[in-house]
């Protein structure tokens, strides 16, 4: 399953960190994820350019298909790939929590609700976050931090988890009752934010958002792409308290 | 029951569902949100839309908010040809070229029409020139990208008009009442292709809806 599924990109780019977690959520083995030298602007130039115009990564070939962004590879993977409660009808042991594609009309749209929060306020604020005080030291003459950048985006990063925790207090996930995309879209920032950076107080201070970080970061492809993010990241080890 | 509709729609954001709901033919209502008196803000609303925007729109005992999701769920309740739910390839470029709209045209879109059209309309004062700069530049490098790919096929996702297509329009419709509306003359197939979207019959009745709330 899966022959001929490659993923172009680095896994330290929570863009392509959303689509490798998808792809192992649906148990999809036998992916490729090609390296694209970022440094060297690859993404930017032929022969990359012709498969994603906007020379971004991720870019994701499956056969004929070829698609970029982030969320809509992660749909489609999910649709072709992933369990649905027709393929997996009885749980088992250790199973409750599969990932599987709504089943309801109703239940699509929420999801959908949560999937575009995350696209335009979630990710918008935490990136700014993440790239002034974790990636830009990653990279050769990325600069100095901007402390206003991260402050004004702390600010509103927190106005956004205000709303998250009222919603997480209700429910288990910000899909519903079972996780989904809309929850495992988050994976690679939040990550970023917690793991590398001094801000992750802002996800431990809210109880419901603690909890359900503790559940995604918990799971076994969640841990498996970890991994894959630490060999560039370099988390922080912060000294105890 | 009729679906509701929260805002109005001079909104960008609220004439997308409206542009939906009236490709499916559906009852609706469009329940106005007073901005000026904060009612975008009020425990009501915020009921609806915990981000306090618009729209938020009801169908039955379903709230939902965020335009994007609202129109997949108008769109697939009446199973429209707008967004090919039945064919996983075909779905799937609607949902990337919806992306693509919603990150590479409304970003810096929403920036040039809230430096050209609101401040000096609504704010009463003057523009910031180099933000305005900064996202034609974005704007170009979006256009260059649909220029090549609206020479190739007559829509975004293919050659069947899909909701990627038609989530520009309220945007586009704005786009044409600034200065920078000649841009379009240096990418011809975007020019005809946004002709085209603002020309169908369902674009142009909820541009009059626009028009008359503004």
């Amino acid at each position: 399953m899966g022959g001929g599924v490659k993923v172009y990109g680095v896994a330290a780019s929570p863009f392509v960190a959303t689509v490798l977690l998808c792809l192992e959520e649906a148990g999809v083995e036998d992916y490729e994820l090609v390296g694209v030298d970022m440094a060297a602007r690859e993404q930017r130039t032929q022969p990359y350019l012709s498969r994603n115009p906007f020379g971004k990564i991720p870019t994701f070939v499956d056969g004929e298909l070829t698609l970029f962004e982030s969320r809509a590879i992660s749909r489609y993977v999910l649709r072709k790939y992933g369990r649905t409660s027709a393929s997996s009808p009885t749980t088992a042991a250790g199973e409750e929590d599969l990932l599987r594609e709504p089943s309801t009309l109703e239940e699509s749209a929420v999801a959908d609700v949560w999937t575009e929060v995350e696209a335009h306020r979630y990710t918008p604020a935490i990136s700014h976050i993440v790239r002034e005080c974790a990636i830009k030291r990653l990279i050769p003459g990325g600069g100095e931090r901007d402390q206003a950048v991260v402050d004004e985006n702390v600010a509103k990063l927190g106005e956004v988890l205000d709303v998250y925790e009222q919603r997480l207090s209700r429910s288990p996930y910000l899909a519903g009752d079972s996780v989904g995309l809309a929850d495992l879209a988050h994976f690679g920032f939040t990550y970023c934010l917690v793991e590398c950076t001094e801000y992750g107080a802002l996800v431990e201070s809210r109880p419901g958002v603690r909890a359900w970080w503790g559940r995604i970061s918990a799971r076994p492809a969640a841990k498996k792409v970890a991994a894959m993010m630490n060999l560039v990241l370099n988390p922080l080890k912060m000294p105890s308290a | 029951m009729a679906m509701k509709v929260y805002g109005l729609p001079m909104s960008t954001n609220v004439a997308r569902v409206l542009v939906c709901l009236e490709e499916v033919g559906a009852q609706y209502e469009v329940v106005p949100i007073n901005f000026s008196i904060g009612e975008h803000k009020n425990m009501e609303h915020t009921a609806r839309n915990p981000f306090g925007q618009v729209p938020s729109f009801q169908d039955g005992d379903l709230i939902l908010f965020e335009s994007r999701a609202i129109s997949k769920y108008i769109l697939r309740k009446n199973q429209s040809e707008l967004v090919k739910e039945g064919d996983l390839p075909d779905s799937a470029m609607v949902d990337m070229w919806l992306d693509v709209e919603s990150h590479q045209f409304d970003r810096p879109m929403a920036v040039i029409i809230h430096q050209c059209l609101i401040i000096p309309m609504y704010l009463g004062g003057e523009n910031d020139g180099n933000v305005v700069e900064e996202n034609v530049e974005k704007l170009k490098k979006t256009f260059e990208v649909y220029e090549a790919r609206l020479s190739k096929f007559k829509y975004l996702a293919g050659d069947f008009i899909s909701l990627a297509d038609l989530s520009h329009f309220p945007t586009a419709y704005y786009l044409l009442a600034t200065p920078h509306a000649s841009l379009l003359d240096n990418y011809p197939h975007v020019k005809v292709w946004i002709a085209d979207i603002l020309a169908r019959p369902t674009v142009k009745k909820v541009v009059e809806m626009m028009k008359a709330t503004a």
